[in-house]
């Protein structure tokens, strides 16, 4: 049903593709059905923003795709690899080597410092960080400054930024975002959104991000909206990453949305309307 | 990795307070323990400092735990070793030593402290000083301790073996004993173990020594220079194994509670850090990663808090070993020497310890899942496992069945058996804590529930939805005081009871102990007038000194009907009964009978204390005698004019003034009864209670500490829903107080059955209903101690936490 295909089909690569992937909980009588045979890629260098009612199933899918929960049937690939051969240990080195994670509730290691938290999945795979290689991806979120501090002395765009410099620091084929501003003020969003979407458009970094925030979602390339665990609707964003954003409007956050077709509008009304027939 | 734990170490020290602190004190007091161990070595007694070579008589191999006298010479023996080493060139005496009992009585008090007498001629062993007065000279004179005050020329009481005699101080040493004419200690000793050669200023010493050796050749021993240390006195020997006693339980009692202190921290801070292990797993951390993790942070902990621990401990050790001498573990004039490897071995414990600790909680932590760091609540779902369920069943049932057993042991193995069955419990009960606590908790609560304030309602909810961390802060006060109960109860109960066994034997009503002296004078028992034994050691042909004791045809009488005879009748003991006419009899154990094929009716020769040997007849071999040959009092008191008696049964009232003695009542006698022995092991006991206490005390203030910073944010809504900081604090406060009272419930409920079956042991082997003795002061404190730690412990980092939460 729904693939992603509608602009260039044949030439992008499938960064991350799950095919007919189901997720049940619990067991006998009292099942529920968080995914339901769900198929749909996400191809490199986008950015793509996961929406649906609470119970949806789109944390399901994120945590299926990125190999933190294994799912109940059909497959999930990423970077070419299949992930339900792999062994728990197998597993850790891919998501150590190919995923970037980022969270609501930032998850920093509180007894580390930002540079430490920044250099963490590195000395996990036993390499010995280069300190220009953390300070340049320190710097690229703005915090240079802020490399000597503790979580506790940041404020909480700073540790969502530091947060994203970590997953960042492996290079990592995609990066998973779940609801990366359900806990910072507006500001602090924007900023974060700014961004993500920076990386998709300088980097060709691969974005998967999970939202309820319809703001959040307009500055997606594409919105998957979920529902009962399937994809219920999809927008999609008038030109595809990468091109013609570089040299173009950088102006104000207010015109970008707008620019791109995605309106919040738009997709807050979609998302009411799923809701009420919930 | 190790880096990683390194910072994570740095980053969060005080959760790691805990355990730090529990690992330096095990690690001190093993060191302590260690340095004290290797520098109690046998030394050259002060008597014989003065002097290059000594001849003992031969030493005999003794069992394990045992420290009688070797066989002394036989008087010619010694009349023919002493003229013949006098011969040796550059000799001028040969002294045979000659020791007995004997005490100033001073203001109708015996004097306590050294209570030996010796004859003259051997002070020129010794280096002490001049003597002020004169050397005695005749019978009734002695040179006593220049310490006791007493001057040349006054009269003095000397308790002997006989009873008050009186002397004439004709001079004052500055060296402890009384120092009478030769003839009269050979009169009081009785045999001669010892002798000293006198040298001349131009002697040379090793040939002194070898001309020695050929002289005395298989009669005896020839020790000179530091080998002399081996003529150091058995009650010294003895004083020294007791005091290796204590050290071993002491070390095995700080490594196990360590041990279990720093894994339940370890645990505690791994379930606290669900979350924290989960984001590393998310972030790429393998399973054997995290592992490694909290190996790196144990052994980061480990390696500080052992090498603080192994100085802390060298510098402690002088000050054990002084209170060790003091409570009598250790000689007079032991000292702590300095040694390298006692601190360096402890440390490798400390770091041993520390790993093996953290082995368990290890393993839980590389079982997180990456997901977990995305919930909220850490909520462990499933406290008990199959494999804890059958550990805390099996530990808990041996801990009681070790109990139980208890009542049969021998009387110095009971505290072993007491620390086996509360470390077994212990280990029993922390498994199970996490099904036997909310059941419990809900009986004790229940009054709160039924009070009308939210305080009640919020304690109870609280600590049934943290069932764990309940189970983990209740789990140190339940070993504290089952442990306290069990130990100092099984102590008490069974000392009570082989007092009891004592006086049941012969149906007494009071006994007279010694008091300030170390045993009863004939005088005193004389005065007394009840059953009494006078032990002595005597020696068969081959194999070791033998335990015997002599009593009167009278006392073994009255008490026949308690010994269990296996052949022939002990009544004939009394000389003169017997099928010769004169020959003397006498009652042997039956495992003694066996080993040496001794029949009722057949002939023995046995030496005794005064070197001289004497033929007797078995009339009876029994099953249970109190000592392995039992003889006719007055054929000891012959051969052995320095024995004295431990404790006289008397049926009835007791008239007369006993000198250096004290009468009690049975009870009294059952409930402290007041001999060295059990006066040391009660001792021990409170010094391993003290540190269990010492140990768990610091677990409950850790886990609190730990549970209570961890719940800032509870705190926080509660002060946001209207509780003002009083009614958190008292809410924090009632929920220590009730995890108190349920720790001791259960630490009571698990010790009183074994404490009972113990006692139902011992009234069926004694024949009498034994006292249950549980000595409540001890218990009280400990549980007020626990209280007060717990209440503490939780208010304080709530108070903090409150106060910045406003």
């Amino acid at each position: 049903m729904t693939t992603a295909t509608s602009t260039t089909p044949s030439t992008a690569i499938e960064t991350v593709r799950l095919r007919s992937v189901s997720k049940v909980y619990g067991s006998a009588a009292g099942t529920v059905t968080a995914l339901d045979a769900m198929t749909v890629s996400f191809l490199a260098g986008t950015f793509t923003a996961v929406m649906g009612p609470s119970g949806s199933g789109k944390s399901t899918l994120l945590h299926c795709a990125a190999g933190l929960d294994r799912p109940t049937g059909g497959e999930v690939t990423i970077d070419g690899t299949e992930l339900g051969p792999l062994d728990e240990t197998a597993l850790t080195l891919l998501r150590r080597e190919r995923i970037g994670f980022v969270f609501q509730s930032f998850n920093l290691v509180s007894a580390l410092t930002a540079e430490q938290n920044v250099a963490l999945p590195l000395r996990l795979a036993g390499i010995r960080p280069r300190d220009a290689e953390v300070r340049a991806a320190l710097a690229e979120v703005g915090l240079a400054q802020r490399a000597g501090h503790r979580p506790g002395e940041l404020s909480g765009g700073e540790r969502q930024r530091v947060a994203i410099a970590r997953a960042l620091i492996t290079r990592p084929a995609v990066l998973f975002a779940d609801e990366p501003t359900g806990a910072l003020d507006s500001a602090a969003s924007r900023e974060v959104l700014r961004l993500l979407r920076d990386l998709t458009d300088h980097r060709g970094q691969t974005v998967i991000m999970v939202t309820h925030d319809p703001v959040a979602a307009s500055r997606a390339d594409r919105v998957l909206l979920l529902a009962d665990g399937r994809v219920v609707d999809e927008f999609t964003a008038g030109a595809p990453a990468g091109e013609d954003r570089s040299g173009g409007s950088g102006g104000g956050p207010g015109p970008a949305p707008a620019e791109r077709g995605l309106s919040p509008e738009l997709i807050a009304a979609r998302m009411a309307v799923l809701e009420a027939s919930c | 990795m190790l880096r990683t734990a390194l910072i994570m170490v740095r980053g969060r020290w005080s959760g790691f307070a805990g355990a730090f602190v529990a690992l330096c004190l095990g690690v001190a007091l093993i060191s302590m323990t260690a340095l004290v161990y290797v520098s109690a070595a046998p030394r050259v007694p002060d008597r014989y400092e003065g002097t290059g070579v000594l001849v003992r008589a031969p030493a005999a191999e003794q069992a394990e735990g045992f420290f009688l006298e070797d066989r002394p010479w036989s008087p010619e023996a010694v009349t023919v070793l002493t003229g013949r080493l006098r011969g040796v060139p550059g000799v001028t005496a040969a002294v045979a030593d000659r020791s007995f009992y004997a005490q100033a009585v001073v203001g109708g008090r015996p004097v306590p402290g050294y209570s030996r007498g010796h004859g003259w001629s051997s002070v020129a062993l010794a280096p002490y000083g001049p003597v002020e007065g004169r050397p005695p000279e005749r019978d009734g004179e002695v040179v006593l301790d220049r310490a006791l005050g007493i001057s040349p020329g006054s009269p003095v009481t000397l308790l002997t073996a006989a009873g008050p005699v009186p002397y004439t101080v004709t001079g004052t040493l500055d060296a402890p004993g009384f120092h009478v004419t030769d003839a009269a200690a050979a009169r009081l000793s009785g045999g001669v173990r010892v002798i000293g050669l006198v040298t001349a200023a131009d002697a040379d010493p090793a040939r002194v020594e070898r001309m020695a050796r050929e002289i005395v050749g298989g009669e005896g021993e020839v020790l000179a220079g530091d080998a002399r240390a081996a003529l150091e006195p058995r009650s010294d020997a003895r004083t020294r194994w007791i005091g290796t006693q204590v050290l071993a339980g002491m070390a095995a009692v700080s490594g196990f509670v360590s041990v279990f202190v720093v894994a339940s921290t370890f645990a505690f801070g791994v379930v606290q850090r669900r979350r924290e292990f989960g984001l590393l797993r998310l972030v790429g951390a393998a399973p054997r990663q995290v592992r490694l993790m909290v190996y790196g942070e144990a052994l980061a902990v480990g390696a500080v808090a052992a090498a603080a621990g192994a100085v802390l401990g060298a510098v402690l050790a002088p000050a054990l070993g002084g209170l060790l001498v003091e409570a009598g573990f250790e000689p007079p004039g032991f000292s702590v020497r300095a040694a390298l490897w006692p601190p360096v071995a402890s440390f490798g414990i400390g770091l041993g310890v520390a790993l093996l600790a953290v082995w368990s909680a290890s393993r839980r932590a590389g079982r997180v899942r990456p997901l977990e760091a995305l919930r909220e609540a850490e909520v462990d779902r499933r406290p008990m496992t199959p494999a804890r369920w059958i550990g805390g069943a099996v530990l808990t049932a041996l801990g009681i069945g070790l109990a139980a057993a208890t009542a049969g042991a021998a009387a110095d193995a009971i505290v072993n058996y007491c620390l086996y069955a509360a470390m077994a419990l212990i280990l029993g009960l922390t498994l199970l804590a996490p099904v036997v606590v909310p059941p419990v908790v809900r009986v004790l609560s229940w009054p709160l529930s039924r009070t009308r304030g939210a305080a009640g309602m919020l304690v109870r909810e609280e600590l049934l939805a943290a069932v764990r961390r309940t189970a983990a802060t209740a789990a140190p006060i339940l070993v504290t005081v089952g442990f306290t109960v069990l130990v100092t109860g099984m102590t008490q109960t069974t000392a009570g009871a082989f007092a009891l066994g004592r006086t049941a034997a012969v149906r007494a009503e009071a006994v007279v102990v010694p008091d300030g002296t170390p045993g009863l004078s004939d005088a005193a028992v004389a005065a007394a007038g009840g059953v009494a034994l006078l032990p002595t050691t005597v020696y068969g042909e081959g194999g070791p000194p033998l335990e015997a004791a002599g009593i009167t045809p009278e006392a073994l009488a009255r008490s026949a009907d308690r010994l269990e005879v296996v052949e022939g009748s002990p009544g004939a003991v009394r000389g003169g009964d017997g099928a010769g006419g004169t020959e003397l009899g006498a009652v042997v154990a039956r495992w003694l009978a066996d080993e040496r094929g001794w029949r009722a009716g057949g002939a023995v020769t046995l030496a005794f204390e005064d070197g001289r040997t004497e033929t007797l007849v078995v009339t009876a071999v029994v099953a249970d005698a109190p000592v392995a040959v039992l003889l006719p009092r007055d054929t000891v008191r012959s051969h052995d004019p320095s024995a004295l008696t431990g404790e006289v049964l008397v049926d009835g009232a007791v008239r007369a003034e006993i000198p250096g003695g004290r009468v009690l009542g049975a009870d009294a006698y059952a409930r402290n009864a007041g001999d060295e022995e059990d006066r040391l092991v009660w001792i021990f006991t409170l010094i391993l209670v003290g540190m269990a206490v010492g140990y768990t005390g610091l677990a409950v203030a850790n886990t609190m500490v730990m549970a209570t910073a961890g719940r800032a944010a509870d705190f926080r809504v509660l002060r946001m829903a209207g509780a003002t900081p009083r009614q958190v604090l008292g809410a924090v406060a009632a929920e220590s107080a009730v995890v108190t009272a349920l720790g001791t419930a259960l630490g009571v409920a698990v010790a009183f059955p074994a404490l009972l079956g113990m006692r139902s042991g011992l009234s069926e082997k004694i024949g009498a209903p034994v006292p249950l003795i549980v000595p409540w002061p001890v218990v009280l404190g400990v549980i007020g101690g626990c209280l007060v730690l717990a209440v503490g412990a939780a208010v304080v980092p709530a108070l903090a936490a409150v106060r910045r939460g406003r």
